[in-house]
């Protein structure tokens, strides 16, 4: 791809992120407008939407289901892709490494159109997503970036997301606050790509800070009863912590509730980032955590699927566009956390919501 | 059964073997303890915070959980078996209490509920194990991730995190409670080793144990009922493995059911062989597990301490580990005209 | 019209399914049989359900994920096959996978170097472990249960270290090498290149493990590890060489995975050790040891792999999939546990198939009744030589100097010697059960060993094998090329060895429950010691015991113990190669025949028949059910207590018997004519005992007699 090209798909790309807040909205008033009948401007446009997306195939290959933040996704695009009429396909690997590259391979086997893929690290994949764009398959990959740059990446911008929680920290334990400045990290999979960029961020910006010090910097593996147990022990030797940053607020609840233990809930800053689910604010409001970067997994799910809309009627083919959709991340405190999380499980009059069956118009010629 | 293993190989012992004898005439109890101790002098020299009362408190409450786990092991590997679902079990079967709860059920009456799951599941690992005679090793492991799959697709709907709910707060004084300044974990270690060590040294069923674990052949020719006793092992071992699993998920007030991938099996299996209850049966005792308990606790908390990644931790546990298995082939050796095949 | 009927009932009991049940399910390759059928209706069923299953571009790339599992599984079963198990090949798999990428991303070597520094890296893994569990004696399961952990810990220390370099030179170029490409994603006449690699190693695997030395030392100490140390393979070293193969096959694997996904994920190959495992016992693969080959290893990978790539294609949920997946492994381990239990315990519930053999109405053996079975005292005053210092004499012969011989239950053949045959010694030692003998030209003894075949002892005492194995027989399921009871034999004057074989369904010590079945389960055999060949000349004989040559040299006469009869097989003339009966029906069931110094045979009998057992043989079904619920030693056998000693003609008529009330030579097996005597032997005798025979010639030996004086 020639150089101008590639910007303008970028420009392109660009301008569909800054209208991605508007595009759910702009759906439904394509679906009302298919319903009663098109006439005047919209047609042409629903007739390219139509002929690009219906009965088009869209796979989805998680880390694994079960979670807030993947069954978010898998709600969205679900949800969506019915809407539009296309065929959504899951396959759950379940944390396994080997089953998530068959997962792609059989993915790629069937002749999906579009893959969505959540790479478990920054390799595993890259090869399969590259044998994928050569048989013609768009990908998407979220949250996790793979060495491999697909199409389109979806997902949290970890960098800066690490910078905003080491300000936070910063600013209740650094210079002048009088405090011990005593920090512990609490890190997840050392390898996986979120993983690497927050810490990296989060590092960057304390070590201008030398009243800070990093006390603690241990990977608990996504797991919160490690995280529980490391949090004991490091209060125990450093009665004076000020502040806590967890990579993954599911997992960092283990700590959050060691602390609440040893009843220092009000010392320790205890900041974390995630996809928002209504555990984390019944957890903000019991005053577990306090400051939680909330990269809203429920939109990421859209911005899937908006991406996959966005590449099926692009016209291009699979590895010429580089776009990266990173999600916006607000931050939840008391002040906001009784309304700004989403309830999971998906309480039942969501779950209807998967039920309707969607009324389509023959595609006009 | 009242005389040590120790006792028994020092009074064959010759004299020219002295170094060697005095070392037999430690039970593996008593060694370990020795090294714990030795751990525990060297991490409070060179680890700073390591011996306050309050770090040691938090050692003893980090390792109720995983005591707990390992009593009811220790049960199955005095008989002779082994228990790799135990875990699994327990975790499952906590995390369904906890959705039981947040469906609005009662407290007892979700514990209750769960106690029954993990009862079948004990008494069908012993079925399994007694009557249609696989090997116990396979058996848990197979039984392991079928209740994996079962409780999490039929009662869990495929949730991984659970959460004690805002109307069960009461649930939680199990695993953050305290009585007397004593956190409640470790009173229930505490009562759990102690119910299983009146078992086990007092009542007949619990010395018949140690009879089937010896030698299983002799001790079904005296007239135990082997196979129901085995039944009885199995059950006891998932019902007190799903204590430990209330106890841990009461303490975060959450679980994460992902932790049947993690290590904690091993780390249970590790106490239980480490502490002395050798894996040919027959041997050992709930002080085992305390000895055994009291060495990992000390070690992962120092590890802690010292900031080790999980990593480091695992490799540190995993060379303990062979030693542990490597003493215990050396104070029971393998007697190659009497072991039984398929005995891996 | 009783004859008529006797021959349909004959015909009816003559083809049993039962047998051909109990000797299909006898079979090595029905183990195989089972996973085999398994794996074709897993295909079936699952490639149905999954949309272009079958199209060769899916085929092909489902069968390279295949290949690299299909390695870990060919390590899983060798070390099962070993009475182990290694669960670190998971662990060992991740390591040489990051070794691997480490090696081409980070240091550039070629990757022609890399493949063999994986293997030697995987050897040396295996090695840890073969050496813990071999040497220091550990248990396998718990060993490499630490080892996988320990080396799962280290791929996340290498990854920490490492994974970024690796991401970084993986960021900027892919690893470019034709050789590594052509691992990963090349193939061979269609057939991916990971998968043709790993047929050839599970065929030199499969060769190497059921046709040689090394490979049957790793069965002999997985399937009794006592036993194999006691007959001093060196169980230690075998344990260890398993061990350092496991890690090798699993480098393998590994470095193909490497080549293929180019990831240095730390999670590579989690719960690789449960999927291969479980793939293994599907394949039949015993997990007690010592049973399974690669090529079940190899179908049981293809079993787990369908199926779990087809649950996982088909979208169901990983918990499901998950239930499913260890419902099947406790089903195949139940099922192997199960079948192997039962296996032979119902194999020899099915395996007696009783016959109908209707015999004609004996002559009156009881005193008084005037038949030339008249029971009489005439062995009553035998002479006792070597008493309680043998143990069942089956045969007795003796040589021209006059020395005597007896086959003994302990494997030897005893020799007596001296003036009254007080000296004795263990002339030579065979093993086996030694049975029927006789003496070559060369003085050779030719000697009928049940359990081994035929043996020769050279006069200095020297045994060398004849033969052991015949030509067999392709109609019938089972494999009788061995010889497996051979009972008696004689030379002809060209040489050749005329043998019989008792029985092809049954073991030495279970030759009485032959005598259940009365099936012609028996042979003729010839052995030409000028052209080493063995040959069955003739089969389906009731039982056949007594092999004796005519004295003219041209016919030899065959007793059949349970069906009575003495046979005669023509050598040469007019009627070379047939068989007829010379006599029919006796009341005795007959063991060995040998030539009397008067031109007739001698002819022991083992037996007296009874009207109760004679009733019994005609009807198969009271004595099925007998088999089959009245245990063993509560069985109605036939009477193998009281015998005698006959003597008949060319002809076939009887001309006299011996008999002797004392019970002394109650159970005669054998007897020989020697310079006047008669000796007589017994399978269940302490001693040998001789009588004067009225009117013999004194001068007459049975050297002399074939070969001629000297």
């Amino acid at each position: 791809m020639d150089q101008p090209k590639k910007k303008r798909v970028m420009v392109w790309g660009a301008r569909i992120i800054c209208v991605l807040g508007l595009s759910l909205f702009i759906s439904n008033v394509a679906v009302a407008a298919e319903i009663a009948g098109i006439s005047g401007s919209s047609a042409e446009l629903h007739k390219h939407y139509d002929k690009s997306l219906r009965g088009k195939t869209i796979g989805f290959v998680p880390l694994a289901l079960g979670s807030p933040l993947m069954g978010s996704w898998d709600y969205n695009m679900r949800k969506e892709a019915k809407e539009c009429g296309m065929i959504y396909k899951v396959k759950d690997p379940n944390w396994n490494a080997q089953a998530s590259a068959q997962a792609i391979s059989a993915f790629i086997a069937e002749g999906v159109d579009v893959l969505v893929a959540h790479n478990m690290n920054m390799q595993l994949l890259a090869k399969l997503l590259r044998k994928a764009e050569k048989k013609g398959i768009f990908v998407i990959q979220i949250n996790m970036v793979s060495n491999y740059k697909t199409d389109v990446f979806v997902g949290a911008d970890w960098y800066s997301i690490g910078l905003r929680q080491a300000e936070r920290v910063l600013k209740h334990c650094g210079k002048g606050t009088g405090k011990s400045g005593k920090v512990a990290i609490m890190q997840g999979e050392l390898t996986s790509a979120a993983n690497i960029e927050q810490v990296e961020a989060i590092m960057s910006v304390l070590k201008n800070h030398p009243e800070i010090k990093v006390v603690s910097s241990q990977a608990g593996n996504w797991d919160s009863n490690i995280e529980h147990d490391n949090m004991a022990t490091i209060l125990k030797q450093h009665p004076d912590l000020c502040a806590t940053i967890g990579i993954w607020g599911i997992s960092h609840l283990g700590a959050a509730q060691a602390i609440k233990e040893a009843e220092m809930t009000d010392q320790v800053l205890v900041v974390t980032s995630g996809g928002g689910s209504v555990q984390i604010c019944d957890a903000i409001e019991a005053g577990l955590i306090d400051v939680y970067f909330n990269y809203q997994s429920l939109l990421q799910g859209h911005d899937i699927m908006a991406a996959a809309k966005l590449l099926l009627q692009s016209g291009l083919e699979p590895g010429q566009a580089k776009i990266a959709l990173f999600s916006p991340v607000f931050e939840i405190t008391k002040k906001n956390s009784s309304y700004s999380c989403f309830p999971y499980p998906f309480p039942e009059e969501m779950m209807e919501a998967l039920k309707i069956d969607y009324p389509f118009l023959p595609i006009s010629e | 059964m009242n005389m040590s293993s120790g006792e028994l190989l020092n009074s064959k012992a010759g004299p020219g073997s002295v170094v060697k004898a005095a070392l037999k005439s430690l039970t593996q109890e008593q060694i370990i303890v020795l090294v714990t101790f030795v751990f525990v002098a060297i991490f409070s020299i060179f680890i700073n915070g390591f011996a306050t009362v309050g770090n040691l408190m938090v050692l003893l409450r980090n390792m109720s959980v995983l005591g707990i786990f390992s009593i009811g092991m220790g049960i199955v590997v005095i008989g002779r078996g082994i228990d790799l679902s135990q875990v699994t079990t327990g975790a499952v079967s906590a995390a369904w209490v906890l959705k039981l709860m947040h469906d609005g059920m009662g407290i007892t009456s979700a514990i209750l509920l769960g106690l029954a799951l993990v009862l079948l599941v004990g008494v069908i690992n012993g079925y399994l194990i007694a009557f249609i005679e696989i090997p116990p090793l396979f058996a848990t492991l197979a039984s392991g991730i079928c209740v994996y799959g079962f409780v999490r697709h039929f009662l869990l709907e495929l949730l991984n995190n659970h959460y004690v709910p805002d109307t069960c707060k009461d649930f939680l004084f199990l695993g953050q409670g305290k009585i007397g300044g004593i956190p409640m974990p470790v009173i229930c270690f505490g009562l759990i080793a102690l119910f299983v060590h009146l078992f086990l040294s007092r009542i007949s069923y619990g010395r018949f144990i140690y009879a089937q674990g010896d030698n299983e052949d002799a001790a079904r020719i005296t007239g135990i009922g082997v196979r129901p006793m085995k039944v009885l092992q199995y059950t006891l071992c998932a019902a007190i493995g799903y204590i430990a699993a209330i106890v841990m998920a009461s303490s975060t007030a959450s679980l994460n059911v992902r932790i049947v991938d993690s290590t904690l099996i091993f780390d249970v299996v590790l106490v239980v062989v480490l502490g002395g209850i050798s894996l040919v049966g027959g041997r050992g005792s709930v002080l085992s597990v305390l000895a055994g308990t009291a060495l990992i606790g000390t070690l992962l908390n120092g590890m802690v301490i010292m900031n080790l990644g999980i990593a480091q931790q695992n490799l540190v546990k995993s060379i303990v580990l062979l030693g542990a298995i490597l003493l215990d082939t050396f104070l029971h050796p393998r007697d190659e005209e009497t072991a039984r095949q398929g005995d891996i | 019209m009783s004859q008529l009927n006797d021959g349909l009932l004959q015909l009816r009991y003559r083809w049993s399914f039962k047998k051909f049940l109990a000797e299909l399910l006898e079979k090595r390759w029905m183990d195989g049989i089972i996973p085999f059928g398994i794996m074709v209706c897993v295909i079936l069923v699952f490639g149905s359900q999954v949309e272009n299953y079958f199209s060769p571009d899916v085929l092909a790339m489902t069968a390279r994920e295949f290949a690299e599992p299909g390695f870990v599984a060919l390590a899983m079963a060798v070390t099962l096959i070993s009475g182990g198990i290694d669960l670190s090949v998971g662990g060992m798999f991740a390591i040489i996978n990051f070794l691997s990428l480490m090696l081409t991303h980070i240091y550039g070597w070629p990757a022609l170097a890399v493949v063999p520094a994986a293997l030697a890296v995987g050897a040396l893994m295996g090695a840890l472990n073969g050496f813990l569990i071999g040497f220091l004696k550990t248990r396998a399961f718990l060993t490499t249960l630490v080892t996988m952990i320990a080396f799962r810990a280290i791929v996340k220390l290498l990854n920490l270290e490492f994974a970024p370099k690796i991401a970084l030179s993986a960021k900027t170029t892919f690893y470019e090498s034709t050789v590594w490409d052509y691992m990963g994603d090349g193939s061979f006449l269609g057939i991916p290149s990971n998968v043709v690699i790993l047929l050839v190693v599970a065929f030199i695997g499969h060769v190497l493990l059921t046709r040689s030395r090394p490979g049957w030392r790793v069965y002999a100490v997985g399937g009794g590890r006592r036993s194999a140390r006691h007959v001093g393979i060196k169980v230690e070293r075998t344990i260890f060489f398993v061990y350092v193969i496991s890690g090798i096959l699993t480098a393998l694997g590994a470095v193909f995975y490497a080549a293929r996904l180019d990831s240095a994920a730390s999670e590579t190959g989690m719960g690789l050790e449960i999927l291969a495992l479980m793939a293994v016992v599907l394949g039949g693969v015993s997990i007690l040891g010592g049973k399974g080959t690669p090529g079940r290893a190899l179908m049981g990978i293809v079993i787990v792999m369908v199926i779990t790539n087809a649950l996982l294609r088909l979208g169901i949920d990983s918990a499901l999939n998950s239930l499913i997946q260890g419902l099947i492994l406790l089903f195949a381990i139940g099922i192997d546990v199960k079948w192997l239990k039962h296996l032979y315990a119902s194999i020899e519930k099915i395996y007696v198939v009783p016959t109908y053999l209707s015999l004609p109405k004996a002559l009156d053996p009881r005193p008084g009744s005037g038949t030339v079975f008249e029971f009489n005292d005439r062995l009553k005053d035998a002479e006792t030589i070597g008493l309680d210092q043998i143990d069942g004499p089956e045969d007795v012969i003796l040589d021209r100097q006059g020395r005597l011989y007896g086959s003994v239950r302990q494997g030897w053949i005893v020799r007596f010697s001296g003036d009254d045959f007080s000296k004795r010694d263990i002339f030579a030692n065979i093993g086996g059960r030694p049975l029927g003998m006789a003496f070559d030209r060369d003085e050779n003894l030719v000697v009928c060993v049940g359990g081994m075949g035929l043996y020769g002892v050279r006069p200095d005492g020297e045994v060398y094998k004849m033969t052991d194995e015949t030509n067999r027989t392709w109609t019938r399921l089972k494999d009788d090329s061995r010889i497996r009871l051979a009972d008696d034999c004689d030379i002809a004057p060209d040489g050749k060895v005329y043998f019989s074989e008792a029985t092809i369904r049954y073991k030495m010590e279970e030759w009485p429950v032959d005598g259940q079945e009365c099936r012609p389960n028996g042979r003729l055999i010839c052995y030409d010691p000028a052209t080493d060949r063995t040959k069955t000349i003739v089969r389906n004989l009731i039982f056949p015991n007594g092999v004796c040559l005519a004295h003219d040299g041209r016919s030899i006469l065959i007793g059949l113990t349970w069906k009575c009869d003495v046979l005669r097989y023509w050598l040469e003339g007019p009627k070379k190669g047939r068989i007829e009966t010379v006599i029919s029906g006796l009341p005795i069931y007959i063991d060995n025949i040998n030539r009397a110094s008067d031109g007739n045979y001698w002819l022991a009998s083992v037996g007296l028949r009874t009207p109760v057992y004679d009733l019994a043989m005609r009807m198969p079904s009271f004595r099925l059910r007998m088999v089959k619920f009245v245990p063993p030693d509560e069985w109605l056998y036939p009477n193998v207590n009281w015998g005698c000693v006959i003597k008949f003609n060319e002809q076939g008529d009887v001309l006299e018997s011996y008999w002797d009330p004392l019970g002394n030579y109650a159970h005669v097996t054998s007897m020989r004519e020697h310079m006047g005597y008669l000796y007589l032997g017994g399978l269940h005798n302490n001693r040998i005992g001789r009588i004067k025979i009225q009117g013999a010639d004194p001068e007459w030996t049975g050297p002399d007699s074939y070969w001629g004086k000297k």
